[in-house]
């Protein structure tokens, strides 16, 4: 205790000073650093021995002879010596900013032996503690309440009068032997269940992961039990089993009805018939890179993921399964949960799988690549191409119904206009002079940086300077004929509103201008605001098809510090909306980048062979 | 494969019920057929046919007082003695240690810290909530106030598991996903259920809405309310290829092309409601985009819920369960906004004025439209929090205690309407609130009475997986029979 510590110190420092002389010179010293005065508290300790290791540590030979410190630097300098840390106990002594450091270049080291293409592969490895130990029941699962140690040993029902507690270590090789032994009766049935299940779609056993009393009878038993005594026979060998299975005349049945059968057998127990079966989600997206030429067949290798565009061309089963977050593309194609076992996957039809299918970039980028491959889109007349792509994705001709539809589908689209997808927000820059009531000469902003609009890849630019636009506002450009301008486009007559508020957060400067300006009605308010934000509120205008509302910002008088925000929204008044159509655009919420090119009328028909029932279920 | 279905003795739905709840012709005759088709098919052990149409509305096991959900999540954990539960001698007591021993929760906590807000009684109940909830104290007639409920840790990801899905530590389907699993949904045009957060995830993240064992299909559908942007909120809702006239006749061509693939080989289920698929996703397309613009809703009603994300996200929610959505869930925030550690009096004060008029606005809205009665609200958090004050840990730099820890020995919800007595309150804590004296209700009980309140004996509404029947109170829970208008 600090109170006591003058005293204490008192008495061992006359201890001390009474105590035969320590030997060593450097001892010594700091022996008689203690004796001398007695230290009044540990600081005072703390600071003598440290005064005495710094001019021991700076000690040079030839500044002084003095021996005691000389043996006082030897002390220091070994490796054994006061100040010297072992190299693992070094990041206990870092700062908090050193070891901040420290562990993002250990967190980078781990990345680059997770990701770098030349980092050696990496298996799991499980190795027995030192100390082993009997598991302890956890009743009802749980940690907190612990029944009776359990030796290590396998399953009761399946180990026959006299078992044995696992004898090798931790116990695994026992278990593993358990497993595939001879002499037990469910390894190999399970596994050909699952087999069989994969092949035929429906299990011998009704539940693949259950064989116990709750389970349903085998269909067919005695098939379960050759099956199963085969592919012990075959080593285990997983290859054998699918020949065995895919070179019967059970699994070379077509999917179609035969009325003799189906009298007999309606639920197909005996298998006269294939199951039509629908591709699952990773032969599907195979499926579709196959078809679009673009499949990348080679084997192995790192995952990678398979949302992020540009996508992967590589095969499904390689895709990245990220566990916590499980794209949901993958949920919505019945993919088997990452977190639980899973006896067989679900097949269920929900609207999410036809919404990936109809819109999702994948697909159509995959419908793209198809209608442009050379051996298809070469020329022919209608009929010939068409049989073409039947032939590429059906492996049949086409009929002459099929030619039929094609030839009118491909008629309807080619009458289509720009107007049948308007683009209501535009980015770009235009000229307004101060008494003018038209924007003159719009011209949309050539540059994407994957976030903003630019006048051109530079940023600034010689000529549009600083101009660009981003979601919430942007920068105002360096003259009235360089003024920034969000467009939006009337998509059909209307009577609107328009809320918003002009915002510039700079006391510099003199601030921004905005004005609203309509292509028939002139301008329709003008705004300023600087170090300051303005509502531009416009309670009604009556907009016609095809007319352009444009929020124009310029500098006012002076060109620097002219960042601003302005997000408008433009509010439908009447007509009142049917359903479906929009009644609201938002300048921030719909802000987006240079528009996909649209499906050419060729493109969307072969979209559509894509998304058929005859091209996802095998018959 | 294996599945099981849970409604062994369900009526059927006439093809005119079945019209009308789902409001959408030639896909509701279609799944009328499947549904048809099920009763033939119910004791196959494959499931199948209920695989084809897993959304399809299904009737519980008996007669139902709600058919739709709303959890009002908030996440963190508020404080009892401070909204629902409160304790004059726990004022009294305000810095002075209390009698009884603080129980053992996360952190070290110290004396009493008695509530910063007043109480006022509301309504013809006279029941007393705090001033940081006046809108929703307006509404206290039609509510019942749970003050004794219990969980079993004072941890955020056990008790939100807990809270979620029954078990705090293994993966098991959320309550959302059994309620879709026994009833489908009324709008095959909207998924059935919806979990909305702002800014992002709370903690624990997707696995508070998964789907667990049961099929992917039953796994709450993330929304990040913060975006407005239809695109932003669901994946592949907005096509930017072709127009929608085009698409129109994109689908038309599948059609056809589907039809001719299913006359050749015999009528199949799977098929026709693959077909049907393509159908529901186009009308998806514009019922989403309705469903969450609120800008249709009058100036009244916009005005009635007030400003901010919650607000817009409430009246979303209101939007959804008018169009049949079967279970919404809406938490408070990212991360877990109400864990008040320290701070409680200017953070409590804050979170309840995020959401409280959003709130009322939210019962009163769906009882000026007739459907609170058949709608169960659920508030709360995963737990509550101690009425002691929360010690500074050493290191953290906070220097006065300001705060409550984690408490799950008592701690107060509130549910109402779908079947439960309105200006009641259920059970009680101790004189300080921090433990559950009278009437006990665990997160156990509480799933019990809400899939009561769905029209399902938890007892006897499992699903078979790992060749065990699994419910979602596992071997506990109890219906509290007292709450039950």
């Amino acid at each position: 205790p600090a109170a006591e510590f003058e005293a204490k110190s008192t008495e061992l420092a006359k201890t001390l000073a009474t105590s035969e002389p320590n030997p060593a010179p450097f001892a010594a010293l700091l022996v008689k650093a203690i004796a001398d005065a007695p230290p009044k508290s540990m600081r005072e300790v703390v600071e003598r021995y440290g005064d005495l290791l710094t001019r021991a540590g700076s000690f040079k030979v030839e500044d002084s002879a003095d021996p005691a410190l000389a043996e006082g630097r030897r002390w220091i300098d070994q490796p054994q010596g006061p100040i010297a840390i072992p190299a693992v106990e070094t990041t206990r002594l870092f700062n908090r900013a050193d070891r901040t450091t420290w562990k993002e270049k250990q967190n980078q080291l781990a990345a680059l032996d997770v990701t770098h293409p030349g980092a050696p592969g990496r298996a799991m490895v499980l190795n027995d503690k030192p100390q082993l130990y009997n598991p302890q029941v956890f009743v009802r699962g749980n940690p907190g309440r612990r029944g009776e140690a359990i030796p290590r040993r396998f399953l009761k029902v399946l180990s026959g009068p006299d078992r044995a507690p696992f004898s090798h270590g931790g116990g695994r090789l026992d278990l593993a032997n358990a497993i595939v032994s001879e002499t037990n009766p469910l390894t190999a049935r399970v596994m050909v269940n699952r087999i069989w299940m994969h092949h035929f779609g429906t299990p011998l056993v009704a539940t693949p992961s259950d064989f116990g009393l709750r389970s349903e009878e085998p269909t067919h038993s005695d098939l379960l039990d050759w099956l199963a005594a085969q592919f012990i026979k075959g080593n285990w060998s997983i290859k054998n089993m699918h020949r065995l299975m895919m070179l019967s005349a059970a699994y070379q049945q077509r999917s179609d009805d035969r009325p003799e059968c189906l009298a007999v057998d309606p639920e197909n127990l005996l298998v006269w018939k294939q199951t039509r079966h629908r591709l699952e989600f990773e032969a599907m997206r195979d499926a579709f890179l196959a078809v679009s030429g673009k499949l990348d067949p080679e084997m192995g290798g790192r995952p990678v993921p398979l949302t992020n565009e540009p996508f992967s061309t590589r095969r499904t089963i390689y895709g990245f399964i990220d566990r916590q977050e499980l794209p949901s593309v993958f949920r919505a194609f019945d993919f088997a949960s990452p977190d639980a076992s899973s006896p067989g996957r679900h097949v269920t039809v929900v609207p999410q799988q036809a919404l990936f299918l109809m819109n999702s970039p994948f697909v159509v980028e995959q419908a793209r690549g198809l209608a442009a491959l050379p051996t298809l889109a070469a020329d022919g007349d209608l009929k010939t191409r068409v049989d073409r792509l039947y032939q590429h994705l059906f492996g049949r001709p086409a009929e002459p119904h099929d030619v039929a539809a094609a030839s009118r589908f491909l008629e309807l689209r080619a009458g289509e206009t720009a107007a049948d997808r308007p683009v209501v927000w535009r980015y770009g820059y235009g000229r307004l002079e101060e008494s003018a009531s038209q924007v003159e000469n719009f011209q949309g902003f050539p540059h994407w940086t994957g976030s903003a609009w630019q006048f051109s890849e530079k940023l600034p630019d010689p000529v549009g300077s600083y101009m660009h636009l981003l979601d919430n506002g942007g920068h105002v450009g360096p003259d009235l004929s360089h003024t920034v301008i969000l467009r939006w486009t009337a998509p059909r007559d209307a009577l609107i509103a328009i809320e918003g508020e002009l915002g510039h957060t700079q006391p510099k400067g003199d601030g921004v201008r905005g004005r609203i300006v309509a292509s028939s009605g002139g301008v329709l308010g003008v705004w300023t605001a600087h170090n300051a934000k303005t509502p531009t509120p416009l309670e009604r205008y009556a907009a016609r098809a095809g007319e352009t509302i444009d929020f124009v910002v310029d500098c006012r008088a002076e060109q620097s510090f002219d960042s601003f925000t302005w997000t408008p929204v433009v509010r439908l008044i009447d007509p009142s909306p049917t359903a479906g159509s929009t009644s609201r655009w938002d300048a921030k919420g719909d802000f987006h980048g240079p528009m996909p090119a649209p499906l050419t009328p060729w493109e969307s028909y072969v979209q559509v062979l894509m998304l058929t029932n005859e091209f996802v279920y095998v018959d | 494969m294996s599945h099981h279905t849970p409604r062994p003795d369900q009526g059927s739905l006439t093809r005119r019920e079945l019209l009308t709840r789902s409001g959408m012709g030639f896909g509701a005759l279609a799944l009328g057929g499947i549904l048809a088709d099920q009763g033939l098919l119910t004791n196959t052990a494959k499931g199948a046919v209920d695989s084809i149409s897993p959304l399809a509305p299904r009737l519980p096991q008996f007669a139902p007082k709600a058919k739709r959900v709303i959890h009002l999540f908030m996440n963190g954990g508020p404080s009892q003695v401070d909204t629902f539960d409160p304790k004059p001698a726990l004022t009294k007591f305000s810095g002075k240690p209390m009698p009884s021993t603080n129980l053992a929760t996360e952190r070290k906590t110290g004396a009493a810290l008695g509530s910063p807000f007043s109480f006022k009684k509301y309504g013809q109940s006279g029941i007393e909530v705090s001033d940081i909830f006046p809108h929703v104290g307006e509404c206290i007639d039609d509510i019942c106030v749970i003050r004794s409920m219990q969980a079993d840790v004072p941890n955020h990801e056990p008790s939100l598991m807990l809270m979620n899905c029954g078990d705090a530590r293994q993966a098991r389907p959320s309550v959302g996903s059994w309620a879709l699993y026994g009833l489908g949904t009324e709008n095959q045009n909207l998924p059935g259920f919806m979990v909305m957060c702002p800014g992002g995830y709370p903690i624990a993240e997707s696995q508070n809405w998964q789907a667990g064992f049961l099929p992917g299909v039953y796994q709450g559908t993330y929304l990040d309310t913060q975006n407005t942007d239809i695109e932003k909120l669901i994946q592949n809702i907005k096509n930017n290829y072709v127009s929608n006239k085009s698409q129109r006749e994109q689908l038309d061509l599948l059609l056809e092309l589907n039809r001719d693939h299913i006359e050749r080989r015999g009528q199949e289920a799977e098929l026709e409601a693959r077909i049907q698929s393509f159908e529901l996703a186009y009308r998806m397309q514009s019922e989403a985009g309705d469903a969450f613009d609120v800008s249709r809703e009058p100036e009244h009603i916009r005005e009635m819920y007030g400003p901010g994300v919650h607000a817009r996200q409430l009246l979303i929610a209101r939007r959804l369960l008018e169009r049949g959505v079967r279970y919404i869930q809406v938490w408070h925030g990212q991360g877990q906004p109400w864990d008040n550690h320290v701070n409680i009096e200017p953070e409590h004060r804050k979170l309840a004025k995020q959401c409280d008029q959003g709130i009322g606005a939210l019962l009163k809205d769906l009882k000026q439209r007739g459907m609170l009665e058949d709608t169960l609200v659920i508030w709360g958090g995963e737990f509550g929090r101690t009425p002691s004050v929360e010690l500074p840990m050493p290191g953290t730099g906070v220097k006065a205690p300001t705060g409550r820890d984690h408490n799950h020995y008592g701690f107060s919800m509130w549910l109402a309407g779908g079947g439960v007595k309105g200006g009641h309150v259920h059970g009680a804590t101790d004189d300080f609130g921090f433990q559950a004296v009278e009437g006990k209700v665990h997160v156990h009980d509480l799933h019990a009475t809400i899939l009561h309140l769905l029209g399902f004996n938890h007892e006897t509404f499992t699903y078979r997986y790992a060749g065990r029947d699994f419910r979602l109170t596992d071997v506990h829970g109890r219906v509290v029979s007292e709450i039950l208008a």
